[in-house]
């Protein structure tokens, strides 16, 4: 009666020592960064991640490990899911420069106009949940706006009416980022993570080859078949790929 | 001998023979590439009247030099014959076969034709099937052999090749046609006394005369099996004695008679020297090594241990050894970043004189400080491969320190406010930036804040304390006074459209009371109460209580007292009487209106 008992809790205490504290396999991960044992700190790292935790540190120094031991394409995929989380942090895109550099293929971009650019970089200021949290913040306000109009003394009622009608166009602009932001986040990015891969003209390794992608471009993937998946380039070109040589973002 | 020529033209009436012919011949029928054959064609019969003949065509082979003419002559039995003979010195080109055409020469109207020759090519390095009379062969009169001193080496390591020149009679003083080509070596020549020293030496039995013409040293700049090229040499060597003929008349041919002495021109060349270079070994090479191959210690000086800022100070680093001098590398410095450094002027300094390449390599540096303060320029270290020992090796120079004091240079100027040169502060490498130390805050690594049941609570909130506010103070607006007076208000416009309606159809009695009631009406909404059972007194003071205007409780008195008049005064009770009282209500409930949200807005 006692021995499975006793197996009972010798495999608690594996199972709590296997699901570490995120935070502790964060600094072991680091020490061993430090010691320049990459595939260690990787393997600490993608753990943490394997448990559900995520944060926008953990993946910067993800990619940072993967960078140093010459996975130039996974190290941009954690930079990029990085900047989602970080939007501010220039280390970020400090490396993901640096990174792009080692990037074989130069795809041109369609050219547009400088004002999209300072609308993307407003846009992607801050990350979901600073901006589900500014939304929620701008409801909070809103309402308090609502009760000043309703409830304050008679010439404060003009003011708290103005005030109320710009809480709530704010709120609603603040619901639309959100809305944007989810829409541009969730869209479907994935980053060619095989050293070099042959794009086909069909889900099919006899199809004609189109053209060869490398390590670290990104591009947009549209339906999987039996283990293909399309994509399209920034460019506009289409073509279909193994699903192992892709990750998605 | 051409002295003898007219003269014996003039004594010998030479008949006209039949057995004038022209013969080509040559001395060997097998050479390498780059080596010299002589061409020598003979022309026999009588004495004068045959022109030179052309020469031949050439196939693969190349005319070096000549003709060279000898002519003799021979009485044999009171019959005079001469010959005449051209030699040129030709040399084969690439390997195969060499083909020399037929020669022609003009005799009294006739042609006369040599037979054509065909000589085999050897590539350079192939080894002579027969070892002929100008070879390295012990037979010949004179010979060229290299000796390098080793076969084996490493790149970089000196091989020394010493040409030596055999010969066993009088030759002048040899001239270099043709340097060995050496392809992937560098070359230093080494350098041989003014005067060829000569010794003695025995060669299968034949005693030579042996001068050391050319030593080089030979540095290898690849690896693999490397070639160095034969090497020849143009030299004119004594023209050897006839042999005796056996006739006792062949008088001329005997030295005695001859003038003086006779050079021919002689081509040597020596034989092609593989060596086989072996590459540096990959293990134990020094972290700084950047190729330099030898022995050498390194010295570094200042030229003096205190200056000021933004004087010039020299640094010297000299590297002194055996090797290959000229393509040391320069060592790597490290100078404190507040030192500015200009490009070194780099001597060369060898030593040629000794079998070993050696010499010294100086780098000066012009170095500024521009900070004041000890500046430390650490040991400067040079590692290079050892090839006698078989390792690598590094020589270092001791630390340097130079004592900078502040300079009163051009920096300070006259206002005594000192003004720094301004550098941009340079990049001397990219690398990423470094891994963050602190985790941040933990999320759930999947979903996006909408996903979260806590977004929507925090959402609905505000929209809930919207909802709850709205009803509670539309269930307040449902009750009370104002809810009185608005229904009350409500009422009166109701029987006032009534009454109106009533009047269109001529029913004045309808209209009358429709009219009555949305008086009372009137005065509930004025006063939120039924006005039923007050005087006019107390309807004064309610008045005055409401705030309301005064002007606005006399017209409702007026209409009252209308309504009054014509109800009781049967006569005046017209549609245009009731039109003027329809219309007094309507205005004095607008007003009422108006002034009740006035009110509601004060309160």
């Amino acid at each position: 009666m006692k021995r499975p008992l006793f197996f009972l809790l010798v495999s608690l205490l594996l199972v709590t020592q296997v699901c570490a504290d995120p935070r502790s396999s964060f600094e072991e991960g680091l020490r061993l960064y430090r010691a320049n044992d990459m595939a260690g700190a990787i393997t600490h790292w993608e753990r943490v991640l394997r448990q559900g935790a995520v944060s926008g540190p953990l993946l910067f120094n993800l990619g940072n490990a993967y960078y140093r031991s010459g996975q130039i394409g996974r190290s941009i995929l954690c930079y990029e899911r990085a900047r989602k989380l970080m939007p501010r942090d220039r280390d970020v895109y400090t490396n993901l420069d640096l990174a792009r550099l080692a990037v074989v293929d130069r795809i041109e971009k369609p050219v547009r106009l400088v004002i999209w650019d300072w609308v993307d970089s407003v846009r992607d200021s801050l990350s979901l949940h600073e901006l589900a949290m500014l939304f929620q913040l701008m409801g909070f306000l809103a309402l308090g706006g609502f009760l000043g109009w309703r409830f304050a003394p008679v010439a404060w009622r003009q003011t708290f009416r103005a005030v109320l009608v710009i809480l709530l166009v704010a709120y609603a602009l603040c619901g639309a980022w959100y809305g944007w932001r989810t829409a541009l986040d969730t869209q479907n990015y994935a980053l060619i993570t095989a050293v070099k891969t042959d794009v086909c003209s069909a889900p099919d390794a006899s199809s004609k080859q189109l053209f060869s992608l490398h390590e670290g471009t990104k591009v947009r993937y549209g339906e999987s078949l039996s283990g293909w998946v399309s994509i399209e380039l920034a460019d506009g070109r289409k073509g279909w790929v193994p699903v192992s040589a892709v990750e998605k973002i | 001998m051409r002295v003898f020529v007219p003269l014996l033209v003039l004594l010998l009436c030479v008949p006209a023979g039949a057995q004038e012919k022209l013969t080509a011949a040559v001395d060997k029928s097998t050479v390498r590439v780059g080596e010299s054959l002589t061409l020598t064609l003979t022309f026999e019969g009588a004495a004068s009247g045959v022109s030179e003949p052309k020469l031949p065509a050439l196939e693969n082979l190349q005319v070096m030099g000549g003709p060279y003419t000898s002519t003799s002559f021979t009485l044999v039995n009171g019959r005079a014959s001469s010959t005449a003979a051209y030699s040129y010195v030709l040399r084969a080109k690439s390997p195969g076969k060499g083909v020399i055409g037929s020669a022609v020469a003009r005799y009294r109207g006739r042609d006369l034709t040599s037979n054509p020759i065909t000589i085999t090519i050897l590539s350079a390095s192939a080894p002579a099937p027969d070892r002929d009379s100008r070879g390295s062969g012990s037979t010949a009169d004179a010979f060229i052999r290299v000796y390098p001193d080793k076969s084996n080496a490493c790149v970089g390591e000196q091989v020394t090749l010493t040409y030596k020149l055999y010969f066993a009679m009088q030759i002048t003083s040899p001239e270099i046609v043709q340097l060995p080509r050496a392809t992937g070596f560098w070359v230093e020549e080494i350098a041989l006394p003014q005067t060829l020293p000569l010794t003695d030496e025995l060669v299968n039995g034949r005693s030579y005369k042996v001068a050391v013409i050319r030593k080089s040293a030979l540095f290898p700049t690849a690896s693999g099996d490397l070639e160095v090229e034969p090497m020849v040499i143009q030299t004119k060597v004594e023209k050897r004695a006839r042999k005796r003929s056996p006739d006792p008349f062949d008088l001329f041919n005997d030295p005695f008679f001859q003038l003086g002495r006779q050079f021919e021109p002689l081509e040597l060349s020596s034989t092609g020297v593989t060596l086989h270079i072996r590459p540096l070994p990959q293990t134990g090479a020094p972290a700084d090594f950047n190729g330099a191959v030898g022995s050498y210690r390194i010295r570094a000086a200042l030229d003096r241990p205190s200056c000021k800022t933004d004087e010039a100070v020299t640094l010297t680093v000299e590297i002194e050894g055996t090797g290959n001098i000229k393509t040391l590398p320069e060592p790597k410095l490290s100078i404190p970043a507040d030192v500015q450094r200009f490009d070194p002027e780099v001597t060369d300094d060898i030593r040629r004189s000794q079998t070993r390449i050696g010499g010294r390599k100086v780098f000066k540096y012009v170095i500024i400080p521009r900070a004041p303060g000890t500046q430390v320029i650490p040991p400067v270290s040079y590692a290079f491969y050892d090839p006698e020992r078989g390792r690598y090796s590094t020589a270092t120079t001791s630390e340097l320190r130079l004592q900078v004091e502040k300079g009163t240079g051009p920096r300070m100027p006259a206002s005594g406010i000192a003004v720094a040169s301004k550098q941009g502060v340079e990049n001397v490498g990219t690398d990423i930036a470094f891994a963050k130390t602190s985790p941040g805050r933990f999320l759930r690594s999947s979903g996006v804040p909408h996903q979260n049941l806590l977004f929507w609570v925090w959402t609905a909130t505000p929209w809930a304390a919207f909802a709850a506010v709205g009803v509670v103070s539309g269930r307040r607006r449902r009750s009370g006074p104002r809810a009185l007076r608005r229904s009350a208000l409500q009422t009166a416009a109701r029987h006032v459209a009534q009454a109106g309606k009533s009047l269109k159809g001529g029913k004045q009695e309808a209209a009358l009371h429709g009219a009555a009631e949305a008086l009372d009406c009137l005065w509930t909404a004025a006063l939120s109460k039924p006005a039923t059972g007050l005087s006019e007194l107390d309807l004064r003071a309610e008045w005055q209580e409401q705030g309301l205007d005064p002007v606005l409780l006399d017209k409702l008195f007026d209409v009252q007292a209308e309504c009054d008049r014509v109800r009781f005064a049967s006569g005046l009770l017209t549609t245009e009487a009731m039109k003027g009282v329809l219309q007094n209500l309507k205005s004095i409930a607008t007003e009422l209106a108006r002034s009740s949200t006035r009110a509601g807005v004060k309160r």
